[in-house]
């Protein structure tokens, strides 16, 4: 009997030492365990919010990711915050987006101001930046900045340094470039025409 | 008190006969200010003499302003083209003297400038437009201008509501530069001072400006900005808090000149809403109004909602300011 307890334990010791030094099994149960959590950091929200943030291009086709957003937000109130925030960002972009593509070209001094005494005559809206210009003078240029509004007449206002621009659409269907001045108090608000 | 009056006080205090005081051109506030900085505060002490000495020693032609607290000669530049209207150059110097409008004048030349003022002239054949304030590129000197056009249609009392009115362009700029570096774009730490400071200009700068900022993920604030729209900003403070100063202006000019309105209360009223009503060009298919003239407006709406609309005060101010704008020019005879 004690033979038979000697060999079980010699088996027994040979086998748990086989088995602790076997670096593939070891290998082996770190992979599983990295698959594991891996797997569930995949359906972890912040996971598939930053995916989908990934995708985001900074066009109107971002709008097909809204959809995917709304999916996400559920009982997590942080995901709901950063969710609902793309949303609106996304959103936000369109309009900028679309203002943009309707006030792109060339704006022209309406014929009631007297263009001996306007500050300018003339504006261009090309890209992503504004230049204004006294006849042919070109008195400021520069990328701007176009910020959505609210107003309903109001279609979005582009910030060029002391210069405030706002895009009104509503006005006898023509589109209509109105300029204010922060330098200048009181000086005449010039109205200039989208051409042709 | 009057110009004789005021002679007879500066002899007795022991000011050198030589000094005909009377010879110099002053108002009668300059002739005050005179007496009351030598007798009443500086007990005609030598260095109060001496400074009065300097004050009469010095051209008469210029426009110079005397702070007597700080005991200095404030200068405000005028262009030739502005002192050789004369007329309105005296409408202009009227109002400098009362004592609201010197209070803020004053401010714009201590020791330290934050801004320089100057009074020039334009021309515009849109009359209407009575004058306009602006900076110059450095932002160091505000310039007060004044259409040459308007002088042969509008009122004094027109053009004394439109100078105190620019004034009032001037101070807020003046409070604004105190604060702020560029005011094209305030940031986060200068719009706390302002608020600290001058809590109606951060009021009405954020109200009608931009706000842009970033955060990052935790939500903490990486960048803002506020982009100031002015126009809006100020038109809309002036309107909601100035109007008092403005009418204020009116009434002292009138009294100096002895003039009497009908309705007085109802005239002065009524023009303090000139400029104030709208803030975009009147000639412009787009009217957007000030929020208080709106609010004006509905109220009145409401109050006399059993009076036709034709005669509701609203449209009673908007007559007084049309008469007082086609007028006959200005006249100092």
């Amino acid at each position: 009997m004690k033979k038979l307890i000697i060999i079980t334990l010699i088996v027994c010791f040979s086998c748990q030492k086989k088995r602790t030094i076997d670096p593939c099994v070891e290998i082996e149960k770190k992979y599983d365990s990295i698959l594991s959590s891996n797997e569930t950091f995949k359906n972890d929200p912040i996971y598939k919010f930053y995916s989908i943030l990934e995708k985001e291009t900074g066009k109107s086709t971002d709008s097909l990711l809204i959809q995917d957003y709304r999916d996400l937000a559920g009982k997590d109130s942080l995901i709901n915050l950063y969710v609902w925030d793309r949303i609106h960002s996304i959103n936000q972009n369109i309009t900028t987006n679309n203002v943009y593509e309707l006030f792109k070209g060339t704006f022209l001094l309406k014929p009631n101001h007297n263009k001996k005494y306007a500050q300018a005559t003339k504006i261009i809206v090309d890209r992503d930046s504004v230049y204004i210009y006294k006849y042919d003078k070109l008195i400021i240029s520069d990328k701007f900045t176009l910020i959505n509004s609210s107003n309903k007449y109001i279609k979005g206002k582009i910030i060029l340094k002391n210069y405030r621009l706002y895009l009104d659409g509503a006005i006898k269907s023509k589109l209509l470039i109105q300029i204010d001045d922060n330098g200048c108090m009181d000086c005449e608000q010039l109205q200039f025409y989208k051409t042709k | 008190m009057n110009d004789n009056a005021s002679s007879s006080e500066t002899e007795e205090s022991g000011l050198t006969p030589s000094y005909n005081v009377a010879s110099y051109n002053f108002t009668a506030q300059q002739y005050w200010d005179i007496y009351s900085y030598l007798v009443v505060e500086g007990g005609c002490s030598e260095e109060a003499k001496d400074f009065i000495e300097e004050i009469l020693n010095s051209d008469p032609d210029d426009n110079d302003i005397v702070d007597y607290e700080l005991e200095i000669f404030v200068e405000i530049t005028e262009t030739v083209a502005f002192q050789e209207q004369t007329c309105l150059k005296a409408i202009k110097d009227d109002i400098v003297a009362t004592e609201k409008i010197s209070k803020l004048i004053k401010k714009f030349e201590p020791t330290s400038p934050v801004l320089h003022l100057e009074w020039g002239m334009f021309s515009n054949t849109n009359w209407g437009n009575t004058g306009n304030t602006g900076l110059n590129a450095n932002q160091d000197t505000a310039f007060i201008n004044l259409n040459s056009q308007s002088l042969t249609h509008v009122s004094n009392i027109v053009m004394v509501q439109t100078i105190a009115h620019e004034i009032i362009h001037a101070e807020l700029y003046r409070k604004l530069k105190e604060l702020v570096d560029d005011y094209h774009i305030i940031s986060l730490e200068e719009y706390t001072e302002l608020q600290d400071n001058f809590l109606g200009i951060a009021d009405f700068t954020l109200r009608y400006g931009n706000r842009e900022y970033t955060q990052n993920i935790m939500g903490d604030i990486i960048s803002w900005g506020l982009y100031p729209d002015l126009t809006l900003a100020h038109h809309n403070q002036m309107a909601a808090f100035y109007r008092d100063t403005l009418i204020d202006v009116m009434k002292a000019y009138d009294l100096s000149k002895g003039t009497t309105r009908p309705n007085a209360e109802e005239f002065y009223e009524a023009l303090s809403w000139s400029g104030l009503r709208i803030t975009s060009d009147e000639n412009g298919e787009i009217s957007q109004f000030t929020d208080a003239w709106k609010n004006f407006k509905n109220q009145v709406d409401i109050d006399e909602a059993d009076i036709p609309e034709a005669l509701r005060t609203y449209n009673r101010y908007i007559n007084i300011i049309i008469n007082e704008y086609d007028n006959n020019g200005i006249n100092c005879n």
